[in-house]
């Protein structure tokens, strides 16, 4: 009996042991997930990031050109960014088919967003014309036309909290858009024309004037 | 009119028109610029290279607060310039390491104004930057002496910051002798750029 009773006692104080060793396994579990929960709260970070391959573009005058870049987010905090330009390629800014995005969290550069400007480059270089728009030469030998900006990544400004400071984070990349410049001989075509109708036209009354005397006086 | 003068003038006219025709021609291949033909082919190789960066703020970046004052003082610190024993500024901007490109960081900000339109001028705020986090070494950071005014345009704070690192900022406000009480908020703008470009 009494070894039975020591057995007993013995089971039931493992009993126990094993009890407080689960419990504070779970007290530990819990600890350490709550404290990877918070660690991540306070660390999570969003950022912006900003992909391109070119930061000069050569354009003919009356030419369109699309240049693309990537927008991406490698950090662990989803983030909305705005796509815009800055200085003169505002001027010749056809289109963006992106203008705000959300971009997820963990998003590399390999997997950015694609993101389109088109820029729509006028007539630019002067032309020496004789009369109006006609008879017209260009002799490209002013300097090259850049148009000059920046293509800015930006997060929205953050909301202040009664006084201080918002803040708002933006990545850049410059663009110039160089217009090439092709010289073009005077078009004298028009006036070729012109010259070559009134002398059909003189030649052709001549040849009716003469056949008409011809006919009044039939020698 | 006499025969004799419509034939000279047939003939001076007929020679005019060929002289225009030849004349018309030839600008025509002027504007053309026919250059030949063509006796060889060729293939175009092309490699793309690309240029990429991300940065992010340091999360209380987020927001830079001076807490509440009572007195008119200079050189102010934000909450979060030197905090626990290392002194350690919690402001600050990271390169991502998913990035090819050192990267300049810009800076530019506006002044600080209640809604009733109370203004702390802009010449008020001012900024230090760093490599550092903490103060172990005391001329890095610089001082709120040695601070920056913030501007309107963006100026260059920190330039080639390397892939993964950071820069460290402080900010410092002054209170003009009877500046009136409100709350007063403004926003700064901070721009990351490719180092090898043009600048902020």
């Amino acid at each position: 009996m009494k070894i039975h009773s020591s057995s007993k006692v013995y089971l039931q104080q493992e009993q126990d042991a094993k009890e407080y060793t689960m419990k504070t396994l779970k007290l530990l579990i819990i600890l350490l997930i709550s404290l990877a929960t918070v660690s991540s709260m306070v660390n999570a970070r969003k950022g912006v990031g900003i992909l391109w391959s070119t930061e000069t573009v050569v354009v003919n005058e009356n030419e369109e050109r699309c240049v693309e870049y990537g927008l991406y987010n490698p950090w662990d905090e989803d983030i909305t960014v705005n796509l815009e330009t800055s200085k003169e390629i505002n001027e010749i800014l056809k289109t963006k088919d992106v203008d705000t995005v959300n971009i997820v969290a963990f998003t590399t550069h390999e997997n950015s967003i694609p993101a389109k400007l088109c820029f729509d480059v006028p007539e630019v270089y002067e032309k020496d014309c004789l009369i109006g728009n006609v008879l017209c030469e260009k002799r490209c030998d002013q300097e090259p036309i850049v148009y000059g900006g920046e293509i800015i990544v930006s997060e929205k400004p953050t909301a202040t909290q009664n006084g201080g400071s918002s803040t708002s984070s933006s990545a850049s990349s410059r663009l110039n858009v160089k217009v090439n410049c092709t010289p073009e001989a005077r078009n004298l075509i028009p006036l070729y024309l012109v010259i070559i109708v009134i002398l059909v036209i003189v030649i052709a009354s001549m040849l009716y004037q003469k056949r008409k005397i011809q006919k009044g006086n039939p020698i | 009119m006499q025969e004799r003068s419509i034939n000279t003038i047939i003939i001076f006219s007929s020679l005019l028109l060929v002289i225009s025709i030849v004349g018309l021609i030839s600008n025509i291949n002027d504007i053309r610029t026919i250059t030949g033909y063509a006796t060889e082919e060729s293939a175009t190789s092309q490699v793309v290279v690309q240029k990429y960066f991300s940065i992010a703020k340091s999360s209380n970046l987020s927001f830079i607060n001076f807490g509440g004052i009572d007195v008119y003082i200079n050189d102010i610190n934000a909450t979060g310039n030197y905090v626990n024993t290392t002194n350690a500024s919690l402001y600050y901007i990271t390169v991502s390491s998913d990035s090819n490109t050192k990267v300049d960081f810009c800076i530019r900000g506006t002044a600080m104004n209640t809604t009733n339109g109370d203004v702390i001028g802009l010449g008020n705020y001012t900024w230090t930057r760093s490599n550092l986090s903490n103060m172990s070494n005391y001329n890095d950071p610089p001082s709120a002496l040695l601070s920056n005014l913030l501007t309107l345009n963006y100026t260059a704070s920190q330039t080639n910051v390397g892939i993964g690192n950071n820069t460290f900022f402080r900010f410092f406000l002054d209170i003009p002798l009877g500046q009136t009480p409100g709350t007063y908020e403004n926003t700064l703008f901070f721009k990351g750029v490719s180092s090898a470009g043009a600048g902020c």
